[in-house]
């Protein structure tokens, strides 16, 4: 199986056991989807953090998803609250390409809105996951950040499971982490009300959490590949070890 | 945004703590700070500062103030000097339309002395990437980085003068027009682009908020000189700045938006700046001139306590919070919403009405119906609709006799234009069937004015009933909002704020409940992973192919390279590539037949949708080994598993299947596919170099095991030998002692580390040929 493969699903039983079912959208998205309705206006400085590819025409103002998000509001067009998510897909940043870059990835999206959910609550949640992904208990901490779709937002890091959080394997210096002891894994944060409101659900009533992180990224590190591209060369020297 | 740790010592008396120290707490508390560049006797820290603090982040100053926050050091008081400046004689601003330009300052000084910059400010600017100009230029740029106002000086003299004076004016431009710049380039504007004008010949000066022009800088003979610092729409500079592919420091502060009320701020600094190092004969300012059309009010945002640990998730207290509300030092009150509200509408008594009165910039001093109870709220840290429908809309509805002072008394609307049955007045109830509106009349003029609900004239022409604003009776923190902090606006950005300076990192986690919540199987993903499993089993390997291809249906406006042009239209394409690819390998990786699959979307002219692919072939030196009618076994067995009907498109190679169409012709699945992979899977670099084969048959005796000859063989090759395989094993041949058969093995050799030659495989060869003629009968051919 593709290693991808493998994360994605072993990814969806271990939210499958706390709730979460999978939801899917289109990877040719609109403009609102994409952008508009999680708080990203046109003309927002903030539309730089994705680089993105555009379809002709341009006027239609169709584009390839810069990430899963949209399917938070598709789904909730069909759903609502109680709601408990995730989106693993395809999804495609205009970015040069290099051993930890692609054109092409996956995204992990995970989306849980009911009353009275919490940060903390994110973070019970993401150190199961984590734990049973890397096989090991994990610990992670939460910086300061900034989504439009999301307020208060968070870069999560999760503690380095080569050297456990150390920066230093024996005499050497631990390279998974870069020495640092922490390894930067998703963006995620407190749905923004405005985003709750473009998804029907009232913000004086639900809270949510949202997050999302690279797939191949999470591959990369619990198999050890060290080239995202290798992911889409269809090598079977790399697709035989899984 | 680069930052310099002495610029930043500036704006404190105390010490402040090593560049590493701050480093820290910014990246757990602030923003990420991606490096510490030591340079001669300064730090240059590279900070990550995003879109939500770039309004006020992107300056010195900003850090600074996080620092204090953050380190517990104070700022050095006086940092922005009150003095005011004398209104010019000789300067006049003009704006055409205030949208696109809120503010528009211009300073005048005179004789000044133009000339190199000091040491210590051409250190402080190279410190940050930036290349020193002169003494004034350098001046108005070290007070963008040091408070985020762009400025501009122009020389008075290149501008015209009409009756003794000077004037600037901000208009938008006409298709054509042209500005040639300070980087020496023409660029020609569109309609609708905004440009710095000379107020008296209308021609333009520079293109607002992006780049100054060339006629009127700054040049060693410059005498007298106009300041100019602005506010612009950070749209329209957004747009021109992209359009002209012309991104400059000035363009990316407007773009994120700055609060106008720098303009000013940023004269006081840099005229200190420029009578300290450009300080002529006679140098004075001769005065200030202002256009500033709509001043706002400091926004105000209130959060609860337990909103705060709702959303946090954490048990802070009151006392916490009250700490860093402190600390922050935006002024703040703790407040009863509901008390405040009505303390706040006796107060207000006597204000004039004005209908369309704006809440952020004509409260207190002027109120409609609506705008009264929104700025009420809004004082309380309550944040409610602007209009009165849509007040109504959003309270909950409660009977008179539950009805609480400080709720909302709603009346339809007798004005034209709303639709019928629409609210269109609302006051706050005070009790004793009281309330406090605006829009009552007070000796023939409409002012807020408190009365009996039932005597107002509203009553008569439509009384809807009592609503409740407020969602619960908690005291709230009403925090007053500096105005460069455009980014506090909501509760939640005030949670952040509090839950930021807090800390996250030893966040306690909490459990959710698992229990009560049955997930869906989400049908699409089941069936994927069902036909996974099928090509699996039968030896298939699954590939993740590019969707970017020379062909297609679907064009991408910019697509990442000339040969990538186009989403593909089938899987088809791409599996033929790794097909080829893969057989080049069939040796290496001791494969008669390469088998592989795809499940995938596929984009045709207006759909999208999922393909499923599968391909086998072999390499030449396999002839025979495909068999006719292989492809179409597969399809019938994984028909038969799936139990729907599949049809494909029989290709040369790869077979191609919707897989939309299996999906929904196959029932919802039942029960969830389980994940059955082995844990502890590591990748295992394969080698970048090629590989070598080398063919050895060997007769041994007829019946003689050939199980044995692998053995022997792949135990003297081992370490560069990657695998070795049985090629043929029918040819038999009488020897003196007897009948033997001929077993022929092609072993494959590759290193990890280079390209492998004769002299690395002969010697290998040599010993395997040696250690095979030694067993008794054996004999290499």
């Amino acid at each position: 199986m593709h290693p991808l493969t493998h994360i994605i699903h072993k990814t969806s039983d271990i939210f499958r056991t706390m709730g979460f079912s999978v939801a899917d959208g289109p990877e040719i998205e609109t403009e609102y989807y994409n952008f508009d309705s999680l708080n990203i206006p046109s003309h927002h400085p903030a539309r730089d953090m994705w680089d993105t590819f555009w379809l002709k025409p341009e006027k239609a103002r169709k584009l390839l998803r810069t990430h899963t998000s949209p399917v938070q509001m598709r789904y909730t067009e069909t759903h609502a609250p109680p709601i408990r998510i995730i989106v693993p897909g395809k999804v495609f940043r205009h970015e040069a390409t290099d051993a930890t870059h692609e054109a092409q990835f996956y995204q992990l999206e995970g989306l849980m809105i009911e009353e009275k959910v919490s940060l903390a609550n994110l973070k019970w949640v993401l150190e199961e996951y984590f734990g049973k992904l890397f096989e090991t208990k994990t610990t992670i901490r939460f910086r300061p950040s900034y989504f439009p779709f999301v307020e208060p937002g968070v870069e999560i890091d999760m503690a380095c499971f080569k050297c456990a959080g150390a920066g230093r394997l024996e005499n050497k210096d631990c390279s998974t982490c870069k020495t640092t002891g922490w390894i930067e894994i998703m963006g995620a944060g407190m749905v923004h009300p405005k985003v709750l409101v473009a998804m029907g659900a009232d913000p004086r009533k639900y809270t949510g959490f949202a997050f999302g992180g690279g797939i191949d990224r999470l591959a990369m590190l619990k198999f050890g590949v060290p080239d995202v591209r290798m992911f889409y060369e269809g090598d079977i020297r790399l697709i035989n070890q899984f | 945004m680069k930052v310099s740790y002495n610029w930043l010592k500036e704006y404190f008396d105390e010490e402040i703590p090593e560049p590493k120290k701050i480093a820290e707490l910014l990246t757990m508390h602030a923003f990420e700070v991606e490096s510490l560049d030591p340079i001669s006797n300064d730090t240059v820290i590279e900070i990550k500062v995003l879109p939500d603090r770039s309004h006020d982040c992107l300056s010195h100053i900003g850090i600074a103030r996080e620092i204090a926050l953050l380190c517990n050091v104070k700022l050095k008081p006086n940092i922005f000097t009150k003095n005011i400046f004398p209104e010019s004689n000789l300067l006049r601003v003009e704006v055409e339309d205030s949208k696109a330009c809120p503010r528009l300052s211009a300073l005048m000084i005179e004789d000044v002395d133009v000339k190199e910059s000091p040491m210590w400010l051409v250190e402080r600017l190279h410190a940050i990437g930036q290349r020193s100009i002169n003494n004034i230029v350098d001046a108005t740029n070290y007070v963008m980085f040091s408070l985020g106002q762009p400025l501009h000086a122009y020389d008075r003299e290149r501008l015209k003068e009409v009756d003794g004076g000077w004037k600037l004016g901000v208009r938008m431009a006409q298709k054509g027009e042209k500005v040639f710049a300070l980087d020496d380039k023409e660029y020609v504007l569109e309609d609708g682009e905004l440009v710095i004008v000379d107020g008296h010949t209308n021609a333009p000066l520079g293109i607002a908020g992006i780049k100054g022009g060339k006629a009127s800088q700054i040049s060693k003979n410059t005498k007298n000189i106009i300041l100019e610092a602005a506010n612009f729409d950070p749209v329209l500079v957004r747009q021109t700045a992209k359009r002209l592919g012309s991104r400059t420091d000035a363009s990316i502060r407007f773009e994120n938006e700055i609060t106008p009320e720098l303009t000013t701020q940023a004269f006081h600094a840099v005229t200190a700046l420029i009578i300290d190092i450009a300080k002529g004969e006679n140098t004075r300012v001769e005065g200030l001139c202002d256009v500033y059309s709509r001043r706002a009010n400091l926004y105000t945002v209130g959060v609860s306590l337990s909103e705060i640990q709702n959303v946090l998730g954490i048990d802070i207290s009151q006392k916490e919070v009250e700490e860093i509300l402190n600390r922050r030092g935006y002024p703040w009150k703790y407040v009863n919403p509901r008390e405040e509200v009505v303390s706040l509408a006796e107060k207000y008594i006597g204000v004039p009405y004005k209908f369309g009165s704006s809440v952020l910039c004509d409260s207190p001093q002027t109120f409609d119906c609506s705008s009264f109870s929104a700025y009420l709220y809004a004082q309380a840290g309550v944040a409610i609709p602007r209009m009165s429908n849509d007040q109504y809309l959003f309270g909950i509805e409660i009977s008179e006799e539950d009805v609480l002072l400080g709720d909302e008394v709603f009346f339809l609307s007798n004005r034209d234009g709303l639709a019928a049955g629409a609210v269109g007045h609302n006051g706050i109830y005070i009790g004793n069937g009281e309330m406090i509106h605006a829009g009552g009349f007070d000796k023939g003029y409409r002012k807020v004015v408190k009365e009996k609900i039932i005597e107002s004239k509203y009553f008569d022409t439509g009384f809807k009933g009592y609503r409740r604003l407020l969602s619960d009776e908690e005291e709230r923190f009403v925090v007053t909002v500096p105005s460069e902090r455009l980014d506090l606006r909501i509760k939640e950005d005030l949670i952040e704020e509090v839950g930021r300076i807090h800390g996250y990192y030893d966040m306690e986690s909490k459990a959710i409940d698992i229990a009560q919540v049955t997930p869906e199987i989400h049908k699409k993903s089941h069936y994927g992973n069902v036909v996974r499993n099928f090509f699996v089993e039968r030896g298939f390997f699954e590939v993740v192919t590019y969707v970017f291809q020379e062909q297609g249906s679907v064009e991408l406006e910019n697509p990442i390279a000339s040969d990538k042009k186009y989403l593909r239209q089938n899987l088809t394409k791409g599996m033929e590539d790794v097909l080829s690819r893969n057989i080049k390998n069939a040796e290496l990786l001791g494969l008669e037949q390469i088998k592989i699959f795809e499940i995938g979307n596929i984009f045709k002219a207006d759909s999208e949708s999922t393909s499923l692919a599968f391909a086998l072939d072999s390499a030449k030196e396999y002839k025979g080994k495909k068999s006719e009618g292989e492809a179409e076994q597969i399809i019938l067995e994984l028909a038969k598993v799936l139990g729907v009907p599949v049809d494909f498109d029989k290709g040369e190679r790869v077979f191609e299947i919707e897989f939309d169409l299996i999906v929904s012709a196959l029932p919802d699945p039942a029960i969830h596919l389980e994940y059955k992979g082995s844990d502890g899977m590591r990748f295992a670099q394969y080698s970048q170099y090629p590989f070598i084969l080398r063919d050895i048959a060997v007769f041994v005796p007829k019946g003689g095991n050939q199980g044995d000859i692998l053995t022997v063989v792949l135990a003297e090759a081992k370490g560069l030998l990657q695998n070795g395989r049985l090629l043929e094993s029918n040819y038999t041949k009488e020897f003196p002692e007897g009948k033997k058969t001929s077993y022929a093995y092609r072993l494959v050799f590759q290193s990890l580390e280079k390209t492998l030659s004769d002299d690395e495989i002969n010697p290998i060869m040599d010993r395997v040929t040696k250690i095979l003629n030694n067993k008794p009968g054996w004999q290499v051919r």
